[in-house]
């Protein structure tokens, strides 16, 4: 029985109930460090310098135990690799060279790029992106179906993620990849458009920025990207999108007449996709283990808090990843998704990591106020947050914002924007109305936020708007 | 390594012509049966030429079958829709892909849309394990995928066929060369490389910036004239040769195309290209009577899938001139080669009365020592020459070698030549994929070629 009107790809795995998908978890969990254990040097030594073995490791939380790997330890043993004449991975790799299949890159700009080995069955199997398990229920869980056709515009030659001939070439020979695919790669997008036009493509997947450039090709080619072409989804992933960057989504959405599905992917946390209630992305809690760890004393945060996001490979593969602190920032949530799925959803921040507000230990976003204020008449745009600490040193939130001239009772209207706020951020915050262009100067900085709880913080909050230092792979490139 | 006779499917490769004869037949039944079941466009086609498969009752009868021409798939699609009534499969069937042709040099610009089933890419996989086995690369080895991705079905085949050998695929793709190859080769030892011939140029040069030999040993490529002319086989060998640190290298020909697949690799003796004839019937035909052409006769390659789901090709003409050859290779491998790709057939020039193909110029230039090679031929519509000029770029020449190069390309061509010198911006060259016998009315057309290639690499 094929059903093509069923809800979920698999419902069995995608509706398993939280308890049953940490059990299957934790067995996972066992069996790939006992694997990685003996098989890889480089986790191997990690687990020896702390006299930590795979039987310490029994439960979810035992997972702790295990040290944090990032990009640049990963990059230094590329190095030593190198230096010794060895492939860059032989620290790492899990079994012997000749099965591995491909080598699937990641945009490295400078310094020493990334690039992991594939077994044949990792692209069939769980897959990576449009091929296996992962693309299955993420296309699946975007309404689409047997008869949907998709624009894969994706970087398919030249050392990018998610590209590569081989990965096109076996998934199109396993059903998982039900959709007909057109490998469109990038550039000559009028082409792009035209086929998509000829043979009715019904869903593209591209990053957000080609997707908002793409409109501007089709129009100097007389393309009506709602009358000739007709698309039901638009998957987008590969750089912040629809989920973490306001307007985004529905500018996108205008464009293109179609829903938006968001993905985010990394090391260690696979492709984690949206669903049709774009409230996170779904994590495929059979693939990979997600925690969250605060960025600063890289403890594992409880579900609701933003910090860092850590993944474990949960599958045997070639290229193994344990506690791979990705210092991307976003939270987990396990509450129950409107879509029904169980699986827990990365939550991301609604902006700049940088411009995330702490305060008396909750986290807030100001994108999240400027929602508020851009969706209610007669506020003219501007606001500006300021944390203070009171006469007896507790810690407080105020929000200046600016109002039109045209607004008559400035209090009634106060009253009302600062209990929308209050609902929407579900913290207190004082709101003043202030008349347009009284905030122009701080406008022109592009600050929103004002910090002035102690000297340090607000030191902290002023290097932050400084532009980023020179990269470390910089100081590898000069070794 | 030259001359190996490593196979990767032993048995099919080495199968006695009767054998092959006969499991052609039955397939050809077989699709024929599909063909006329399932699509309007063949059930039209036969209908016109009045012809009856069921009468087909022997491998020699194919010829009753009437031809396929490329603008009949293209008139098909544009008033058809979608992938016109020549698709045979129904896009409910999961897992198939579309593809398209003609992304780069067509004369035409008219493209084909084509569709391929799940059996489809695994079928052409398996060829193109088969062929890259055949033109010497080893599971060992990490290949270097260098050919443009997009709408190539080509490029998927190979990669999957990469999966099948064991070899270790980098898809490296066709731009920003600096940037990728720069990439892999740091990390990657490279063994092999399936490049055009005018990429070969580009990316040996940057690698041998690096100062470095790498174990290249393989080398492969489809597009443009082809690595099968002579004089090329020895550049490209030396040219190569400068990065390797290997004894020998392989330089293969091979040839396929977006809507038939893969056709043809030659083999490590490199003495023709072997084609899959358990996958595809390859006959010649006198272009202009349709009659069919004997092995060893130069002629227009047809082509009739054996193995295929979504859009089958029956008598398809390729456009390519070419000849069989039947005798056992070296090799041991029985399957017939195409002894080179001589040109297509509506890029042939005519001087003086006499066609004259790209590939026989670039030979003949080819084997004068020092001569880079560039040089462009630019001709009106159908117009006649009465002489052939070659433009080349002023002041890259000598005037005695100018002389020299008339006199033997005049000789070896059997035409008169004369060199005219131009200035740079009017030489139309390439990085990517070369054409340098071009039609008047295309010129515009190559130029944004040219420079969209040189932007790719930036």
């Amino acid at each position: 029985m094929y059903d093509v009107n069923r809800k979920y790809w698999d419902p069995k795995i995608e509706l398993m109930s939280l308890k049953e998908i940490k059990i299957l978890q934790e067995r996972r969990l066992r069996r790939v460090v006992d694997f990685v254990y003996s098989q890889s040097p480089f986790y191997r030594k990690k687990f020896d310098e702390i006299g930590l073995k795979p039987k310490h490791i029994k439960t979810l939380k035992d997972i702790n135990k295990i040290p944090l790997t990032n990009k640049y330890e990963f990059r230094d043993s590329y190095a030593r690799s190198l230096e010794a004449g060895k492939l860059p991975f032989s620290e790492f790799i899990t079994v012997p060279e000749e099965q591995v299949v491909t080598i699937h890159a990641s945009s490295g700009t400078t310094g020493i790029p990334f690039s992991f080995p594939y077994l044949e069955r990792e692209i069939t199997e769980h897959g990576i992106l449009a091929t296996g398990e992962h693309a299955a229920r993420q296309f699946w869980a975007a309404g689409l179906r047997p008869g949907d056709i998709l624009a894969h515009i994706w970087n398919l030659g030249g050392a990018m993620a998610g590209g590569g001939n081989h990965i096109i070439a076996k998934g199109a020979c396993i059903p998982e990849l039900f959709l007909t695919m057109i490998p469109c790669h990038v550039g000559n997008t009028e082409k792009i458009l035209q086929i998509m036009k000829d043979v009715n493509a019904t869903v593209m997947i591209c990053t957000p920025s080609y997707a908002i450039y793409m409109p501007e090709v089709a129009k100097n080619i007389g393309i009506d990207l709602r009358k000739d072409i007709h698309l039901k989804a638009v998957v987008t992933g590969g750089e912040p999108g629809g989920a973490s960057i306001p307007g985004l989504r529905d500018k996108l959405k205008g464009l293109w007449g179609a829903e938006i599905f968001d993905m985010y992917g990394g090391i260690g946390t696979g492709l984690d996709h949206e669903c049709e209630a774009h409230s996170g992305f779904h994590i495929q809690s059979d693939i990979v283990f997600v925690q969250v760890i605060d960025p600063e004393t890289k403890e594992e945060l409880p579900q609701g808090e933003y910090g860092s996001l850590v993944g474990s490979g949960l599958e045997l593969s070639a290229f193994p990843v344990l506690r791979f602190d990705s210092e991307d920032r976003g939270a987990i949530s396990e509450e129950r998704c409107e879509c029904g799925r169980t699986h827990p959803r990365i939550l991301s921040v609604p902006g700049r990591w940088d411009d995330m507000i702490k305060i008396k230990g909750f986290q807030l976003h100001p994108n999240s106020i400027e929602k508020v204020v851009n969706e209610t008449k007669g506020c003219a745009g501007e606001f500006l947050v300021i944390l203070d600490k009171d006469e007896s040193q507790k810690e407080q939130m105020s929000i200046k914002v600016e109002y039109e001239p045209e607004v008559e009772d400035i209090e009634q209207f106060r009253e009302k924007l600062e209990h929308h706020i209050r609902v929407v951020i579900t913290f207190k915050a004082n709101v003043e109305m202030v008349p347009k262009g009284t905030l122009g100067r701080y406008v022109m900085k592009k600050q929103r936020v004002i910090d002035n709880r102690s000297q340090e913080k607000k030191e902290k909050f002023e290097d932050s708007l400084k532009v980023r230092s020179a990269d470390y792979f910089d100081s590898h490139k000069n070794k | 390594m030259r001359g190996t006779t490593e196979y990767w499917m032993e048995d099919v490769e080495t199968i006695s012509r009767s054998d092959l004869a006969k499991i052609q037949f039955e397939k050809l039944r077989k699709i024929l049966a599909y063909c006329q079941s399932h699509s309007k466009f063949y059930q039209k086609k036969f209908r016109d030429a009045g012809v009856s498969i069921s009468k087909v009752s022997r491998l020699e009868d194919i010829d009753t079958l009437p031809l396929t021409s490329r603008e009949e798939i293209v008139t098909d699609q544009m008033e058809n829709g979608r992938l016109g009534n020549i698709m045979c499969t129904e896009f409910e069937e999961p897992g198939q892909t579309i593809g398209m042709t003609g992304i780069k040099f067509s004369a035409t610009e008219r493209p084909i849309r084509v569709i391929i089933s799940i059996e489809d890419a695994a079928s052409q996989g398996r060829l193109a394990a088969r062929g890259l086995t055949c033109a010497g690369v080893q599971p060992k080895d990490y290949l270097f995928s260098m050919d443009f991705p997009q709408f190539n079905l080509l490029y998927m085949h190979m990669g999957l066929g990469c999966i099948n050998l064991g070899s270790k695929n980098l898809s490296a793709g066709m731009e920003r060369a600096e940037r990728n190859t720069s990439i892999y080769t740091r990390l990657y030892p490279p063994g092999a490389f399936n490049i055009s011939p005018t990429y070969s140029k580009l990316v040996t040069k940057l690698l041998k910036q690096t100062g470095k030999r790498y174990p290249i040993h393989a080398i492969l490529g489809w597009s443009e004239p082809g690595y099968s002319l002579p004089s090329w086989k020895k550049q490209f060998r030396e040219m190569w040769g400068e990065v390797s640190d290997q004894p020998e290298i392989t330089v293969c020909d091979v040839y396929g195309m977006v809507e038939v697949g893969l056709l043809a690799f030659e083999c490590t003796n490199e003495k023709g290209l072997h084609g899959f004839e358990d996958a595809h019937i390859y006959e010649i035909i006198d272009p202009n009577t349709g009659d069919v052409l004997p092995p060893g006769e130069e002629g227009e390659l047809v082509i009739t899938h054996l193995e295929r789901e979504g859009m089958p090709l029956i008598r398809y003409r390729t456009g390519d001139i070419t000849s069989l050859q039947l005798e056992r290779c070296e090799c041991g491998r029985t399957h017939l080669r195409l002894m080179g790709i001589k040109g297509r057939l509506d890029q042939a020039i005519n001087v003086a009365g006499k066609k004259i193909y790209q590939s026989q110029i670039e030979e003949t230039l080819g084997s004068i020592k020092d001569y880079s090679g560039e040089f462009n031929v630019v001709v009106n519509g159908s117009e006649i020459l009465s002489i052939l000029e070659l433009r080349v770029l002023k002041d890259s020449i000598s005037e005695k070698v100018q002389r020299d190069l008339e006199d033997v390309c005049g000789k070896k061509l059997g035409v008169p030549v004369r060199i005219q010198d131009v200035a740079k911006e009017d030489l139309v060259t390439f990085v990517h994929r070369s054409q340098k016998v071009m039609r008047a009315e295309s010129l515009e057309r190559l130029k944004k070629e040219a420079a969209s290639q040189l932007r790719g690499e930036t």
